[in-house]
């Protein structure tokens, strides 16, 4: 099956090639990732989601069709919502930054595919600066770091939702396709008033390391798409909550001590 | 292999040994990885046998020491280079130990030290990740403190003096400086250490070695020579502590630059926190691509 614009979040895509996002999903929760793939279980849009969208189409050129697609995004009165507004900001603030644009404005959303550990992939490239750089866009609500339960510690947006991994799968596919091993920066602008940019850098120690780590997962997630092995759940996510059933009585201490 | 060969790789798998038990500390489950951390175990176990002229001491550190007492009450100290809860099964169903290590299964009244379980650690560490009174990087972090913990066991001291003197730098473990002295001082290999300063103050060729008395045979060893002028030309001086804090760094530097020659397992693999700073600062900026 080959991949474009029009097919490539297709339910047929999803069946044969595995995404960076989808990894993720699978990372996160396996039960939940299970159910999104069977079509069971549909994240909610959230608002910030679809400011990200917003601001990502305003950039790509696909505004007035990305309008058509989210009515909800105007009021009554057929006037953009106030976050919608604030979106508008952090774009001309964008555009009023020549190194930043240099950066984002490389050939959009270039579709390629290849395979690890004979695991079908797909990648998307926000912009790609042919022989030279990969790039992927994110707005994000602040740069503050962030709190990770898990880790007990505050981690940057990058480490806290793992973009080292769409890194290095982003690297690799390339390198697949063309030959060449290239640099992969992210663009993040902040979804504030006075929006915050940067370009961040992933290094290559970072990528590698992550790119063990997809060799030896990705047959494990190709395994259970596949229903070889049955998905486990986290128990925390919305999915897995929305399934929960009361099995047992706990102590209030132990109940609320529970590490996860 | 030659021995110094095999001490490398003896480092080198310790190193990756205490990762792996770091790691199987938060990931208790993951039963992949305690499959690669036996294996590296193993390894170790070998290299250990294969290494001549180790000392008792030698083949303990790095690892869980457990002892136990056999049905006949002699006392056997037995290095088992695995988990901690699974070295308790494997101990208590130990029947000999030879060269400390466990050569053969059956039945003994095995007693393993306390602080020698990772579940005893684990729980210990839970406590005393609660206090007000241990550094920040430990505070409500048992993972952090479990480690600690497991290094003092090794080194024989005492945890709280770990924690003060280890601190965690951009996901790296590292000691402070001023303790490399301490830890050079504690293999009981060298005494009268002393720090000789060279060259001309304010110029490049200004810098200073350690030298120390070996025990062994009471020869006077001098540690390699760290000038100003080395620390420009690796950059460490990018560091804003060459500026202000000269004398300092290179006595920390020449100190851990002599512990990693002459007695490497004092430090256990782990870097001090200035070779880190200057490492960190050291990496180049990235460049505009486009």
């Amino acid at each position: 099956m080959e991949l474009n614009e029009n097919n490539y979040f297709s339910d047929e895509a999803k069946k044969i090639y595995t995404g960076s996002s989808e990894i993720k999903d699978f990372i996160k929760c396996p039960a939940c990732a299970m159910a999104k793939l069977k079509g069971e279980w549909v994240e909610e849009k959230s608002k910030a989601m679809l400011v990200s969208s917003y601001i990502d189409a305003a950039i790509s050129g696909e505004l007035d069709f990305f309008k058509e697609q989210n009515p909800e995004i105007f009021t009554k009165q057929g006037e953009l919502k106030a976050d919608y507004k604030v979106a508008e900001d952090v774009i001309s603030q964008m555009k009023d930054d020549p190194m930043f644009m240099k950066y984002i404005s490389g050939e959009p959303q270039v579709i390629m595919t290849g395979e690890i550990s004979g695991v079908p992939v797909k990648i998307k490239i926000d912009s790609y600066h042919k022989d030279k750089l990969l790039v992927d866009e994110k707005a994000m609500g602040s740069l503050d770091l962030l709190w990770n339960e898990k880790n007990h510690q505050k981690e940057n947006f990058i480490d806290f939702y793992r973009y080292t991994l769409q890194a290095a799968l982003y690297q690799e596919i390339c390198y697949q396709n063309t030959g060449k091993k290239l640099p992969f920066i992210i663009a993040v602008a902040t979804k504030e008033k006075y929006s915050r940019r940067a370009l961040l850098q992933i290094d290559q120690d970072t990528m590698d390391r992550e790119m063990l780590f997809l060799q030896e997962f990705l047959p494990h997630l190709q395994a259970l798409k596949e229903g070889k092995i049955e998905p486990t759940s986290c128990g925390t996510c919305s999915y897995c909550i929305s399934k929960q059933k009361t099995t047992q009585i706990y102590w209030y201490q132990d109940f609320f001590n529970k590490e996860d | 292999m030659e021995e110094n060969m095999l001490k490398v790789k003896y480092n080198e798998l310790l190193a990756r040994y205490n990762k792996g038990a770091e790691y199987l500390a938060k990931n208790p489950e993951d039963d992949k990885a305690l499959e690669e951390f036996n294996r590296i175990s193993d390894e170790l176990n070998n290299i250990i046998q294969a290494i001549p002229n180790m000392t008792d001491k030698e083949k303990t550190e790095g690892f869980d020491l457990v002892e136990l007492n056999h049905a006949d009450d002699t006392k056997i100290e037995g290095i088992t280079p695995v988990p901690n809860d699974k070295a308790i099964e494997i101990v208590k169903n130990a029947r000999q130990v030879e060269n400390g290590v466990v050569i053969s299964n059956g039945r003994a009244n095995g007693k393993q030290n306390a602080l020698s379980t990772f579940k005893d650690n684990w729980e210990i560490a839970t406590q005393l990740a609660q206090s007000d009174i241990i550094p920040d990087n430990y505070k409500k972090k048992p993972a952090n403190v479990v480690i600690a913990i497991g290094i003092a066991n090794q080194m024989n001291l005492d945890p709280f003096i770990v924690m003060q003197n280890l601190s965690f730098i951009k996901g790296k473990t590292s000691w402070s400086g001023s303790f490399c002295r301490t830890l050079i001082e504690r293999t009981g290999k060298f005494r009268d250490l002393e720090l000789n300063y060279i060259g001309e103050k304010n110029q490049d060729s200004y810098g200073c070695y350690l030298s120390a008395t070996r025990v062994s045979d009471g020869k006077r060893i001098n540690g390699p020579e760290v000038t100003i002028a080395m620390a420009k030309a690796e950059k460490w001086t990018s560091n804003p502590k060459w500026s202000t804090l000269k004398d300092l760094m290179l006595a920390y530097r020449c100190q851990s630059y002599f512990c990693r020659i002459h007695c490497p397992e004092a430090m256990s693999g782990i870097y001090t926190t200035e070779e880190i700073e200057d490492i960190n600062t050291t990496r180049e900026q990235p460049k505009d691509i486009l």
